[in-house]
C-alpha cells in the first residue's frame, strides 16, 4: 500500500514536475489577459459550451472564459483524476472530498458540459442551468480502457490530442510516446450504452468535429517522418473520417514549407458551418478550405519553428477562435483579423525561445511570424531578406557559423548603433560580446546567445576508480594525449570497463576539438590562420602517439546512468546544464602550449534587422525586448556581468512546500499511530526527509558559486569565434583531408601543406 | 511582300521571344550586374570589379591554367579523334563496336568515369603498377603537381568519342571517287589526306577544333570531383574561381570573371575565323 502511495506520489510529481509553470494565464493574439491565479495550475482539459470556454486544471479548478468578454471566472472545484491510475485510488481521493465531482477530462453533450474520469469510466453533468457547478452522474458508465496506460504494477491516465462528442459518440486520439516510439490510439465511446470501440484505422493521429456523420481527421506516421531513401520531409494528410466504417477519404496534405515535415502540422479543429479546418504549423494558424482545398494563414501565434511540434495539444474552434490547451496556458488566437490581414513582423531562425515567446505576450497587437525554412547559405538568406514577398524584418543568426561579417559588408545588416533603447540595453553587457560585431565603431547586430563548450572530466571515476589525484589532471593537450598513449599500459587490464568517452570515434572527437581550440587560439591571437606551424606541429605529433584503435570500443555507451571519463560537450555557459548519471564532471581546461592561458571559444547568436525592412519600429522593439528577456539561467548572466542575482529552481519552493507539508503531516501521523503502523510511517518519514535535502541540494539553476566561477575564471578565456575563412570555404574539402589525416594516408607533413595551401587560396578569393 | 514579311516575324517570333527572356536580357543584365558594388543597394562602380577580379593573385592563375589545359587537351584531341576516324573510315567488319566503344565515355556520367579514374591511378592503382613493373617510383597521380596528368588523359578519353563520330561522318561523305582517282594519278596515303581529305572535310575540322576549344575551356566536372573546391594550384581553374565566389555570394565577381572570359574565347574564336577565311580564301584561289 506503501509502495503505491510511493509510486503515486512520484507518478504525480513527475507530471507536475513535467508540465509545471504559470497556470490558468491567457495568452491571447489579439486580447492581452493578465495572469491571476497562483501560478501552479496547469490546464488539463478544455471544452467549450454556450459560447464560453472550460477549463479543467491539474489541481481540479473548473474555469470559464467568457470569449464575448474575455472575462476569466472561476465555477468551482472539481476533483482531478489525471494522476490516479485506478478506481481505488479515485474511492480513496473521494473520501476526502465526497462533493467534489471526479473528471481529468471534460466534454460537450447537447450544449452541456461534462466531466469524465478516466480511472473509473464516471461522467458527470457540471453544470445547472445557469452554470452554476452542479455535479450529476450520468448513467451508464463508460468504457475508457483505451483512455489509460497500464503497466506492470500500476497504470496511469494518457492525454489525449482529440476529445469531444458528436452523434452521440465520445471520439478520442491518443499519441503516446513510449521507449519503442510514438503510439496512436483512437475510438469512440457510445454515451447511451458506454461501449468502447477502437478504431483499427492507421496513424489516425487527431481527430475534429464535422458534419453529416463524418469527422475531419489528420493521419501521420509520427515514426516515419522522413522518407528513408531520400531523406525528404514527409507530410500529414488530411481527410474525412467516417466512424461507421472506420474507414478514411484522403483530401490532401497539410502543407507547410518546415524542415520538420509532418510533425510540424498539428492540432486540427474546424468549423464546420465556415467548412474550414484550422491547423497549426510553426508560428502559423492555417485556415484549409475544405471544399476548394486552399489555404491561407488565420492567425499567427508568436511561437518559433517548434510551435506546433507538440503531440498532444487539444485544440477546439470556437466562436472565431483557435483554442489550445498548452502545457502550462490557454492560448486564444483570434481567427483572421484585420490585423492578421496586414501581415506580420517576420523572423527567421527562432526555433522558439522565452525570449522570442515572451514579445507575443508583451505586444499582442503586433503579429509576429518565424519563416518555416532554415538554411546557412548566404545566397538563401539574402534572397529571402530582399523578397518582394514576406521578406525577413530580423534575423537569429549563428554568428560563428553563418556569414553575418558577410551580410554587414553586403549592406544587409541595419546599423543599430542608431537606437537608443538597444544601445542602451547594450550598455551593460559585457563589450567583449559587442566588439566583434561591430564595423567602422558602429554596431550591426546584438548578441542574444552564447554557447561555449569544453571537454569535462569526472572526478569520482579519475580519483575514486583510477586511484589519480587531482594534481595528476593533464593541463596541456601534449599531457592529455600523453595520458590516453599510456591508457592501455596503465589502467586497460585494471579499468577496461571505463568508457573514455560516450561517443565514438574516440580519435576523431579528441582531434577536431584540438583543432577547434587552435583555431580559437590563432584567432584570439590575432594571427592569420596557418597549420604549418611548430605549434601545430608538435600538437600533431604528440596526438599521433596515441593509437586509438586500441581506445576506442566502436561504440555509443547509451546507458546513461554509466559515467564516463571525459565529455567533450561540458557547457559552460548554461548552468543548469544536465548531468544524465551520477557524476562529478569537472571542467578541464587544456592549453595548446606549456605554461600558456586556454583558450575556450565561445559561439555567438546574434539578431541583425533587415534594413529593407518596412516594419522598423516593430523590429526594434523586438530586437530590445528580445535582449532584456534572454534566458535566466543563460544569457542574462553570461552577458551580463553585473547580472549577479542566483537563479532559484522554478519547482523548488513548491516541492519543498508540499514535501514538507507531507512530512508534518507525516510526524503528526506517527504521533497517533500504533506501534505496527510505525515503523512503516518512520520509512516514509526518512524518504521524505531525504527529498527534501535532495531539493535543498538542487535549489538553484544557477547559484552564487557557479556565477562567481563563472565571472573569476571562466569569462577570461572565452574568445568569440568568427566564422573564418576555413569555415566559410568548402568544409568538405578540409574534411577529406582530415579523414586521410587521421587514416594516415597522408603524411603530417602533407596535411598541413595540403591545409595551408587551401586557406591561402580561400584568402585570395576573399581579396 | 509586306506580308509575308509580318507572317515571317510571327513564325519566329516565340523562338526570339525565348532567346531574348533566356539569353538576350539574362546576358545585359549580367553585363550591367559587373557593374554594380553587389550591396544590398548594388550601387555602380564601373570598371571597378574588372580592375580588382583582374588584379586578384587566383583569378589570374585559374585563368592561366584554364588556358593550359584547354591548349593541352584541344589540339590533342582533334589530331587523335582525326586519326581514329580515318581508321574507322571505311566500312569495316567491327567498325560499328569501336565507334560506340569510342563514344561509350562520352554518354557515361562523369561521376562514374571518376571512380574508375581513381582506381587506376590511385597509389595503389593500375597505372602505379605498371610505372613499377618498368622499374620506376610509384607517383601519387592525385595528388599535387602530378594531378594533372590523369585529369588531361580523363577528359581526353571522354571526349575523344564525340569528335570521332563528326570527323566519320565528314570523312565517309568524301566521294570514295576523289581516292580512286587520285591512286590512279599515283598519289600516295599522305598525299591523298592532304589534298583530298582536308579540304573536303575543313568545314568540319573547323567545327570540331571549336567544339573541343570550347569544351576545353569549360574543363570542371573532371577536376572538380577528383580535387574538389579546392585542389592543388596547378588545376584551379577559372571555373573553380567562380563556383566558389558564387558559394560565397560574390555574384559580382562571377559576372566580372564571366564575362573577362567570355571576351577571351570571343577574341580566341574570332581569330579562329579569320584563319580559317584565309585558309578557305588561298583554297578556293
Amino acid at each position: 500500500m506503501l509502495s503505491r502511495k510511493i509510486v503515486v506520489l512520484l507518478v504525480a510529481l513527475t507530471l507536475c514536475v513535467g508540465t509545471y509553470s504559470p497556470a490558468l494565464a491567457i495568452s491571447t493574439f489579439s486580447v492581452s489577459f493578465s495572469s491571476t491565479e497562483a501560478q501552479e495550475d496547469p490546464p488539463a482539459s478544455i471544452a467549450a459550451a454556450n459560447g464560453a470556454l472550460y477549463v479543467l486544471t491539474t489541481e481540479g479548478r473548473l474555469g470559464r472564459i467568457e470569449l464575448s468578454t474575455r472575462e476569466k471566472t472561476e465555477v468551482g472545484k472539481c476533483l482531478y483524476t489525471g494522476y490516479l491510475g485506478d478506481a481505488d485510488q479515485v474511492a480513496k481521493a473521494k473520501e476526502e472530498d465526497p462533493l467534489a465531482p471526479a473528471a481529468d477530462q471534460l466534454f460537450t453533450y447537447e450544449g452541456k458540459l461534462y466531466g469524465l474520469c478516466s480511472a473509473t469510466g464516471e461522467w458527470t453533468r457540471l453544470l445547472d442551468d445557469v452554470g452554476m457547478l452542479s455535479p450529476v452522474p450520468m448513467e451508464p458508465v463508460l468504457d475508457t480502457l483505451n483512455l489509460m496506460q497500464k503497466e506492470e504494477d500500476f497504470s496511469y491516465v494518457l492525454t489525449p490530442s482529440s476529445f469531444f462528442v458528436q452523434d452521440d459518440r465520445l471520439f478520442y486520439t491518443i499519441l503516446s510516446y513510449s521507449m519503442n516510439g510514438a503510439t496512436t490510439i483512437a475510438g469512440q465511446i457510445d454515451l447511451k450504452t458506454g461501449e468502447n470501440k477502437g478504431f483499427q484505422t492507421k496513424n489516425l493521429t487527431e481527430l475534429a468535429a464535422w458534419k453529416d456523420g463524418k469527422l475531419l481527421c489528420r493521419i501521420f506516421d509520427e515514426a516515419n517522418a522522413y522518407n528513408s531513401q531520400t531523406g525528404e520531409v514527409l507530410y500529414a494528410q488530411y481527410g474525412l473520417f467516417d466512424p461507421e466504417t472506420d474507414s478514411f477519404e484522403a483530401l490532401g496534405e497539410l502543407g507547410n514549407g518546415s524542415i520538420f515535415g509532418g510533425m510540424a502540422s498539428t492540432g486540427i479543429c474546424a468549423s464546420p458551418d465556415a467548412g474550414t479546418l484550422y491547423y497549426a504549423v510553426g508560428s502559423r494558424i492555417m485556415g484549409l478550405s475544405i471544399a476548394t482545398g486552399e489555404s491561407h494563414v488565420s492567425a499567427y501565434t508568436g511561437e518559433g519553428m517548434y510551435g506546433s511540434l507538440s503531440g498532444n495539444a487539444q485544440t477546439l474552434f470556437v466562436d472565431g477562435y483557435y483554442v489550445k490547451k498548452g502545457y502550462d496556458e490557454i492560448q486564444l488566437y483570434a481567427l483572421d483579423t484585420d490585423a492578421v490581414r496586414g501581415g506580420a513582423l517576420r523572423i527567421f531562425g527562432e526555433f522558439g525561445s522565452d525570449a522570442h515567446k515572451s514579445f507575443s505576450q508583451a505586444y499582442p497587437d503586433i503579429p509576429v511570424d518565424v519563416g518555416d525554412e532554415y538554411t546557412n547559405q548566404l545566397d538563401k538568406l539574402t534572397a529571402a531578406m530582399v523578397s518582394e514577398s514576406d521578406p525577413y524584418d530580423v534575423l537569429l543568426l549563428d554568428f560563428s557559423y553563418m556569414p553575418v561579417d558577410k551580410l554587414q559588408q553586403k549592406g544587409y545588416c541595419m546599423e543599430l548603433s542608431q537606437f537608443p533603447e538597444i544601445m542602451e540595453t547594450l550598455s551593460q553587457m559585457d563589450p567583449a560580446f559587442t566588439a566583434p560585431l561591430q564595423a567602422d565603431g558602429k554596431l550591426y547586430a546584438v548578441p542574444v546567445g552564447m554557447n561555449a563548450t569544453t571537454f569535462s572530466v569526472d572526478l569520482k571515476i579519475w580519483t575514486e576508480e583510477l586511484g589519480l589525484s587531482e594534481d595528476d589532471l593533464p593541463k596541456t593537450y601534449a599531457e592529455f594525449f600523453d595520458f590516453l598513449g599510456h591508457w592501455e599500459d596503465d589502467f586497460a587490464d585494471d579499468h577496461g570497463d571505463v568508457p573514455l568517452v560516450r561517443f565514438s570515434p574516440i580519435g576523431d572527437i579528441f582531434f577536431s576539438l584540438m583543432l577547434q581550440d587552435y583555431m580559437t587560439y590563432m584567432q584570439s591571437r590575432g594571427e592569420p590562420l596557418r597549420f604549418d606551424t611548430e605549434l601545430m606541429r608538435r600538437l600533431l605529433t604528440a596526438n599521433e602517439q596515441v593509437d586509438y584503435t586500441g581506445l576506442d570500443s566502436g561504440e555509443t555507451v547509451r546507458d546513461w546512468n554509466k559515467g564516463v571519463l571525459f565529455d567533450p560537450t561540458y557547457s559552460l555557459s548554461q548552468f543548469n546544464y544536465y548531468n544524465y548519471y551520477d557524476s562529478k564532471p569537472t571542467p578541464l581546461f587544456l592549453s595548446l602550449e606549456e605554461g600558456g592561458t586556454p583558450v575556450i571559444g565561445a559561439n555567438l547568436s546574434v539578431l541583425i534587422i533587415n534594413p529593407k525592412t518596412q516594419r522598423r519600429e516593430q523590429a526594434v522593439l523586438y530586437v530590445n525586448h528580445y535582449l532584456q528577456n534572454l534566458a535566466k539561467a543563460g544569457e542574462n548572466i553570461t552577458l551580463f556581468p553585473d547580472h549577479n542575482e542566483p537563479v532559484e529552481n522554478q519547482y523548488y519552493a513548491r516541492n519543498q512546500r508540499d514535501l514538507q507539508a507531507e512530512l508534518d503531516k507525516q510526524n503528526q501521523l506517527l504521533e497517533a499511530a500504533e506501534e505496527s503502523r510505525q515503523a512503516e510511517i518512520k520509512a516514509e518519514i526518512s524518504m521524505l526527509e531525504e527529498r527534501i535535502a535532495d531539493i535543498e541540494k538542487n535549489r538553484y539553476d544557477v547559484s552564487p558559486e557557479q556565477i562567481a566561477q563563472f565571472r573569476e575564471k571562466i569569462a577570461p578565456m572565452l574568445f568569440i569565434n568568427r566564422q573564418s575563412v576555413f569555415l566559410s570555404g568548402n568544409t568538405s574539402e578540409l574534411a577529406k583531408l582530415f579523414e586521410q589525416y587521421m587514416q594516415r594516408a597522408i603524411t603530417q607533413d602533407q596535411f598541413v601543406k595540403e591545409l595551408d595551401q587551401r586557406l591561402r587560396m580561400m584568402e585570395l578569393e576573399e581579396q | 511582300m509586306f506580308h509575308r514579311k509580318k507572317t515571317v516575324w510571327l513564325y519566329l517570333a516565340p523562338g526570339l521571344l525565348g532567346l531574348l527572356a533566356f539569353y538576350a536580357i539574362p546576358f545585359c543584365w549580367g553585363v550591367w550586374f559587373s557593374l554594380t558594388d553587389g550591396t544590398i543597394d548594388n550601387r555602380f562602380v564601373g570598371f571597378a570589379n574588372y580592375l580588382r577580379v583582374w588584379q586578384n593573385e587566383i583569378f589570374q592563375l585559374g585563368l592561366k591554367n584554364t588556358i593550359e589545359l584547354s591548349l593541352l587537351c584541344a589540339p590533342v584531341i582533334f589530331v587523335l579523334s582525326f586519326i581514329l576516324a580515318s581508321m574507322l573510315r571505311k566500312h569495316v567488319q567491327g567498325d560499328g563496336f569501336f565507334r560506340n566503344a569510342l563514344l561509350m565515355p562520352y554518354l557515361m556520367p562523369s561521376a562514374a568515369l571518376l571512380i574508375i579514374w581513381q582506381l587506376m591511378f590511385d597509389y595503389g592503382g593500375v597505372m602505379n603498377r605498371v610505372v613499377v613493373s618498368l622499374g620506376m617510383e610509384r607517383v601519387f597521380w592525385l595528388e599535387g603537381a602530378a594531378l594533372r596528368t590523369p585529369i588531361v588523359l580523363l577528359y581526353i578519353w571522354k571526349n575523344l568519342g564525340f569528335s570521332v563520330v563528326i570527323f566519320t561522318a565528314a570523312l565517309q561523305a568524301v566521294p570514295e571517287s576523289l581516292y580512286e582517282y587520285a591512286s590512279l594519278e599515283g598519289a600516295g596515303y599522305f598525299k591523298r589526306e592532304l589534298y583530298i581529305t582536308l579540304p573536303q572535310i575543313l568545314p568540319t575540322a573547323f567545327l570540331v577544333l571549336v567544339l573541343a576549344m570550347v569544351n576545353a575551356f569549360k574543363i570542371f566536372k573532371e577536376v572538380y570531383f577528383i580535387g574538389g573546391a579546392y585542389p592543388v594550384e596547378s588545376v584551379y581553374t577559372l571555373q573553380h574561381y567562380m563556383n566558389n565566389k558564387f558559394a560565397k555570394l560574390d555574384y559580382q565577381d562571377v559576372t566580372t570573371a564571366a564575362y573577362s572570359f567570355a571576351v577571351i574565347v570571343i577574341v580566341l574564336f574570332l581569330l579562329l575565323y579569320r584563319t580559317k577565311s584565309v585558309r578557305q580564301g588561298s583554297s578556293a584561289a
